[in-house]
């Protein structure tokens, strides 16, 4: 059986920013810092490892963690499998699927454990740590990309660890790097993003009752008002806003009306 | 006495170094399992169906579906006549009930379920939340037999005595009870095709699970255990409906549910495998409503990964191949590395003796399905197939039973398989042509039977299988005792087997004419009118029918020479 391949190529205009991979039909995850600068709702172009490209906009990002979640265009969802996620085992080997170019070498090596870990934006997360069998001095190019666990037997599938995100510097000249190399865990970087929260997952499944009335049962002049409540519902639940934000512009909205039914300005 | 005999903590202890490798402690483990069934306190402690339920899971990895049979027959005797002391012998059951069902044993689970639920009148508030598990189980065996009517009444049962449940103590216990109930009550509702009622269940299990929620936290095991029920019965509800975008929405779902589940505890996790068998079913049904083959595969793939995700790392199989050998001609049975492999139920016997008989072809998985379930199951069984396919594939090795887009397909080494020895043994004794060593060759083929073709085996497919087997098995007879006839094989032992073969058979008419022949070359054939008339009677009785003309022509014959 012949393991997935998951990891895609960002580009915008033209020009490659880095690597990254599916999570699933719909998400991909990346480094922050491999988007360079690019803002949230900016559109990416998603090179997929069977050279298809599809349409992508930034959902998310995480500056402390150095960690983006890129959103496939709707009608463009892929169906490539993804490998099952899984803890690492210390001692393990891993390697790395994605290289920048086909000229580069992929990376392997021993997962040397799974610690607690300062990013450089200044998030503590869960990461590991990993050292590298190839001595590059310079990993960047490999930011963003997947880290899989090799499986024990040659029938065994790999597993989905974790994210590359930062190298460590050399101790003794921090202007270099070390071939020790750190990752973000699957499950942090999970965490990290309200879409993969169980409880939002559940309104997705089956929203609360009171969202699934498809035609507002309030009076005809009210009915523009409550369609517009219920987009702000919608918009938190995916993520456009967030649900402070959400419950704010509601009690703006609701405020307005009772303006307008007063004497007051429009909503 | 409450502690736990220690004959239970020895059968255990050999159980788990025997599923490590040591096979010191498998040759011990029958002899321990004995003496705990003839153990006097083998249930007098309180709650014993875990412990049932452990050993028996134990057993069955390591390949002894017989000897965890054994057990569980004997707990139920012991707990339906004597309860446990202390515990409460429904709850007990309620395990056992549970172990059996995850056999693949429905039916027995069924039994069990139902000796749980008429052990008398509820005398605690806690007898309710036995009672709830009791009928919850019952429900999900029943809907397992595809009879959503008594199942709907046995989930509305539970609902009932959940209601009278205690509300004190753990309220996550109570709402993961509910969860389970509600559930079956949705699966109920949609395999009768109330669609309106699977919905409204739907909409009570979305509430309960995010009750959970506000209960434990988004990132307790159990709320994303909640989410994967929630979702796997919103996408089979909403395949059943038709509604494609509602179940790609499930399976969008079920796949981040189960990348989080391995991710946070690991993928040999109960939590991940159960995650990730819900993701294949989601998938599988998805795939199959749309006739996506390349999806199917993806989801056959997802069960394989289960099944051995399920599997302990220490269980490995040798590096070299081991030899794979396959019983048709009998019971049903596939050997492994000379150890038996553990079919957990007629299911997926009947899922081997289809693959076997078709062996080389890829069966689809239609096919597969009337094999196993017949034509009249209400709901259709796909989620049961690939998880029988995976356990087998996992037994069998995937280089054995292989996943094709359309189907599955066997792949079986010469000589593996009884059935195609037989006929390579019947081949060859054509070939030489009425010699002895074609009766030599015909007796081989012969004594690879080892009892009634797919022996056992329920259903309309094993019943037609058997037949063609059954009458091959009697054209071989027929065709050796003629070579036994024409190669003058003693007659006295000759008449003797026809004889006992004939009263076997007696609507066999070529048996008979053989018979007559023996009788009259042995010049005995004083008693070949009486067989006549003996067998004419027999034939018109039994078949209405009278005797062939090659058999009226020989009784003719020989009366002519008796009556010159």
């Amino acid at each position: 059986m012949t393991a997935p391949e998951y990891w895609v190529d960002l580009h915008r205009a033209g020009q490659r920013l880095g690597g990254g991979f599916l999570l699933n039909r719909t998400f991909v995850l990346t480094a922050l810092h491999c988007l360079r600068g690019l803002a949230l709702e900016d559109q990416v172009d998603i090179e997929l490892c069977d050279g298809e490209r599809v349409e992508g906009r930034i959902c998310r990002q995480d500056e402390k963690a150095d960690l983006a979640l890129v959103e496939i265009s709707a009608d463009q969802r892929v169906g490539l499998p993804v490998p099952a996620a899984d803890r690492a085992r210390d001692g393990g080997r891993w390697r790395g699927p994605y290289r920048p170019t086909t000229t580069d070498v992929h990376l392997s090596g021993l997962v040397s454990g799974t610690a607690h870990h300062l990013c450089v934006g200044g998030a503590t997360i869960e990461a590991l740590q990993l050292t590298a069998d190839q001595h590059l001095g310079d990993y960047s190019g490999y930011s963003g990309g997947p880290v899989e666990g090799v499986p024990d037997d040659r029938a065994g599938m790999p597993t989905m660890l974790g994210i590359l995100i930062e190298q460590t510097p050399d101790r003794a000249d921090p202007t270099r790097a070390a071939n020790v190399l750190i990752a973000a865990t699957i499950g942090e970087a999970m965490s990290r993003f309200d879409q993969f929260d169980v409880g939002h997952l559940i309104d997705v499944v089956r929203p609360p009752r009171s969202r699934q009335r498809k035609e507002p049962t309030a009076p005809a002049r009210y009915a523009d008002a409550e369609k517009l409540l219920l987009q702000f519902d919608d918009w938190a639940d995916r993520g456009l806003i967030d649900p402070v934000s959400a419950a704010e512009m509601k009690a703006e909205a609701v405020r307005r009306l009772i303006d307008r039914e007063l004497g007051g300005g429009d909503v | 006495m409450t502690e736990r005999p220690e004959a239970w903590d020895t059968a255990l202890c050999l159980a788990e170094q025997a599923r490590d490798g040591d096979t010191a402690a498998r040759d011990q483990l029958h002899d321990a399992v004995q003496r705990l069934c003839g153990d006097p306190e083998l249930l007098s402690y309180r709650d014993p169906g875990q412990t049932v339920a452990h050993l028996t899971g134990l057993l069955d990895d390591l390949g002894e579906p017989e000897i965890a049979q054994s057990l569980l027959r004997q707990c139920v005797s012991r707990l339906t006549a004597k309860g446990t002391d202390g515990g409460s012998p429904r709850a007990a059951l309620n395990h056992i009930a549970v172990a059996l069902a995850e056999r693949g044993q429905l039916p027995a689970a069924q039994r069990v379920s139902s000796t749980a639920a008429t052990l008398g009148r509820p005398s605690s508030r806690a007898d309710f939340t036995d009672l709830t598990i009791t009928f919850a189980n019952l429900a999900a065996v029943e809907l397992g037999l595809d009879d959503p009517e008594t199942a709907a009444r046995s989930a509305e049962r539970a609902a009932g005595f959940l209601r009278m449940s205690p509300v004190d103590g753990r309220p996550e216990a109570l709402l993961e009870l509910r969860l389970r109930v509600v559930s079956l009550l949705t699966a109920a509702a949609r395999a009768r095709n109330d669609h309106a009622k699977a919905d409204a269940h739907l909409d009570d299990l979305g509430d309960i699970a995010r009750a959970l929620v506000a209960e434990l936290g988004a990132e307790h095991p159990k709320s994303l255990s909640a989410l994967v029920t929630l979702a796997l019965a919103e996408c089979e509800s909403a395949t059943a409906a038709g509604d494609r975008e509602r179940s790609e929405r499930a399976v969008d779902v079920l796949l981040i549910a189960a990348q989080k589940a391995a991710a946070f505890a690991g993928r040999r996790h109960p939590l991940a495998v159960s995650a990730l068998a819900s993701l294949a079913a989601a998938e599988g049904l998805v795939a199959a409503g749309s006739g996506d083959g390349e999806r199917l595969t993806r989801a056959r793939a997802l069960m394989a990964a289960r099944v051995r995700a399920e599997s302990r790392p220490a269980v490995r199989h040798a590096a070299v191949p081991a030899p794979r050998t396959f019983s048709l001609l009998g019971p049903v049975r596939a050997r492994r590395d000379d150890r038996t492999v553990a079919l957990a139920s007629d299911r997926e016997r009947l899922l081997l003796a289809k693959l076997l008989l078709n062996a080389g072809r890829v069966v689809p998985t239609d096919e597969l399905m009337r094999a196993a379930w017949g034509d009249d199951f209400q709901v259709s069984p796909l989620r049961l197939l690939l998880f029988h396919m995976a356990r087998l594939q996992r037994d069998l090795g995937p280089d054995v039973l292989v996943n094709e887009p359309s189907g599955y397909l066997i792949r079986l080494t010469p000589g593996s398989l009884d059935l195609h020895e037989a006929r390579e043994l019947v081949e060859r004794s054509r070939r030489a042509q009425g010699s002895e060593q074609a009766r030599e060759l015909l007796n081989q083929a012969l004594a690879l039977w080892t009892g009634d073709p797919l022996a056992g085996l329920p259903g309309p497919y094993a019943r037609e299988q058997r037949a063609l087997l059954r009458a091959w098995h009697v054209d071989l007879v027929e065709a050796r005792l003629e070579l036994d006839l024409e190669l003058g094989r003693d007659h006295d032992e000759l008449i003797t087997e026809l004889a006992d073969r004939v009263a076997g058979n007696p609507q066999s008419q070529r048996l008979l004419e053989l018979l007559l022949a023996t009788l009259d070359r042995e010049a005995a054939s004083d008693e070949a009118p009486d067989r006549y008339a003996g067998a004419r009677r027999v034939l018109a009785d039994a078949l209405g029918v009278a005797p062939s003309a090659s058999l009226r022509d020989l009784a003719r014959r020989i009366h002519e020479e008796e009556t010159p």
